[in-house]
């Protein structure tokens, strides 16, 4: 079972929170969201998958392919708080390189102004 | 992909396919000399299996050909599918041989016999003679299999391996039955020898007909793949301007991959194929047997195709 929490900053930024699987069944309703806050035109969007114990394919392409319109349209994406078996997944598909990766929320939403983790 | 260079496998799959048949031919008629010539039940459930295996290493050599003399690149999905059907039918009739090696069994162990005749000495030859041709075809079959990718080839390799065992199990189960002819039990020997051969048929066949149908049916491609795809779009993230979708499928052996991708107007013709041709060539390195696609889109593929409302 796939479910998102959205919760919007007083500064624009976009709270994220994945439960569940991100499987292919979850897949085009992710894509959907990340499409929603695209048009909402959200410039900072932190992706919390700490309840997120399965992350499929079909869910790294709707991020691969986010991560593409987000620059399009100055959109800056990072995750937070991946559980190991999901960055192992993330890391050996090399979205690392993609993607700031942070071990918090925290310090999720305080890179927006710091640039990327070390 | 040349047609030179996509027919020289199915070239080397078939002449392995044609030895096969050859050696097979051979050991059904050595089979039958010994039967002929004996009273051993064993050899006679020897010879139905030789018979129905040589039939079905027949019918793959048949598929193979055609394939190779077929309809060269009009067929690629169809190949695949060739394959696997035959490997079900090889499937099906090692099930036949089963019963009928069973049904034999049974009526030997109900009214045993010592085995005699000189068609025991034929058919020991006949064993050691067949353990090593088909020890020999079965590795160069599996050596194809795992290079090639091909259903047909592991179905082969299977069964020619299977056999070799066979061989060297009903050669010992010959020689005791001789060796031990002055007991009574003895007699035994060849029956129950003949129900474990089934046993090791029935087990080829099960996973025979398990993995052919399976194969059988087109299906998506493993999560391992898809994940060695999109490393490479990561890998090349700054080279395009945006993923509109990946389909992917296997189809028997055989791995077909299209990705559509967006790329920046500024960018020449010769920058866009050069990038897709590497990215091409990565993939089709990295995963075997696959044909990737690189197409141009500017809009989702999935939604393009979604129906309105």
């Amino acid at each position: 079972m796939f479910n998102t929490q959205h919760a919007k900053n007083k500064d624009g930024s976009v709270h994220v929170i994945l439960t569940g699987a991100l499987d292919a069944a979850a897949a085009e309703r992710f894509e959907t969201e990340l499409e929603t806050l695209l048009a909402e035109g959200v410039l900072f969007l932190v992706i919390d998958m700490e309840n997120l114990h399965y992350l499929a394919s079909a869910g790294l392409r709707v991020l691969l392919s986010g991560a593409k319109k987000g620059k399009k349209q100055g959109m800056e994406i990072v995750l937070c708080s991946l559980q190991p078996l999901v960055f192992s997944v993330f890391d050996s598909a090399g979205f690392t390189r993609i993607f700031p990766v942070f071990k918090s929320r925290e310090e999720a939403h305080k890179s927006r102004h710091k640039g990327l983790p070390a | 992909m040349s047609h030179s260079a996509a027919s020289a496998p199915e070239a080397n799959k078939e002449a392995a396919a044609l030895a096969s048949v050859w050696a097979g031919l051979l050991d059904v008629l050595i089979c039958l000399a010994a039967v002929m010539a004996s009273h051993s039940v064993i050899l006679l459930a020897d010879l139905l299996k030789t018979f129905l295996e040589w039939i079905a290493v027949l019918l793959a050599w048949v598929a193979l050909w055609r394939i190779k003399h077929g309809g060269s690149h009009k067929y690629d999905y169809g190949i695949g599918k060739l394959e696997n059907i035959a490997s079900m039918v090889v499937g099906v009739l090692m099930i036949f041989c089963l019963l009928l090696i069973g049904i034999n069994a049974l009526r030997n162990i109900l009214h045993p016999a010592h085995v005699a005749g000189i068609g025991i000495w034929i058919g020991l030859a006949d064993q050691v003679l067949f353990a090593g041709i088909n020890t020999r075809l079965g590795l160069r079959s599996r050596r194809m299999a795992q290079t090639t990718g091909s259903p047909i080839m592991g179905a082969q390799a299977r069964l020619l391996l299977t056999r070799a065992l066979a061989n060297i199990f009903i050669l010992a189960a010959l020689g005791l039955s001789m060796v031990l002819k002055q007991y009574h039990w003895a007699a035994y020997i060849d029956p129950l020898a003949s129900l474990v051969i089934a046993g090791s048929i029935l087990m080829a066949a099960t996973g025979l007909l398990s993995s052919s149908f399976y194969d059988l049916l087109d299906r998506t491609l493993e999560e391992e793949s898809q994940i060695v795809i999109l490393r490479e779009l990561a890998d090349h993230f700054h080279e395009y301007e945006d993923l509109h979708g990946i389909r992917s499928r296997r189809a028997g052996s055989k791995v077909f991959i299209e990705i559509f991708l967006e790329f920046a107007p500024e960018k020449t013709m010769g920058e866009i194929q050069k990038a897709a041709a590497t990215l091409r060539r990565n993939l089709e390195a990295r995963i075997s047997n696959s044909s990737v696609t690189i197409a141009l889109a500017d809009r989702s593929i999935d939604k393009k195709f979604r129906p309105p409302g």
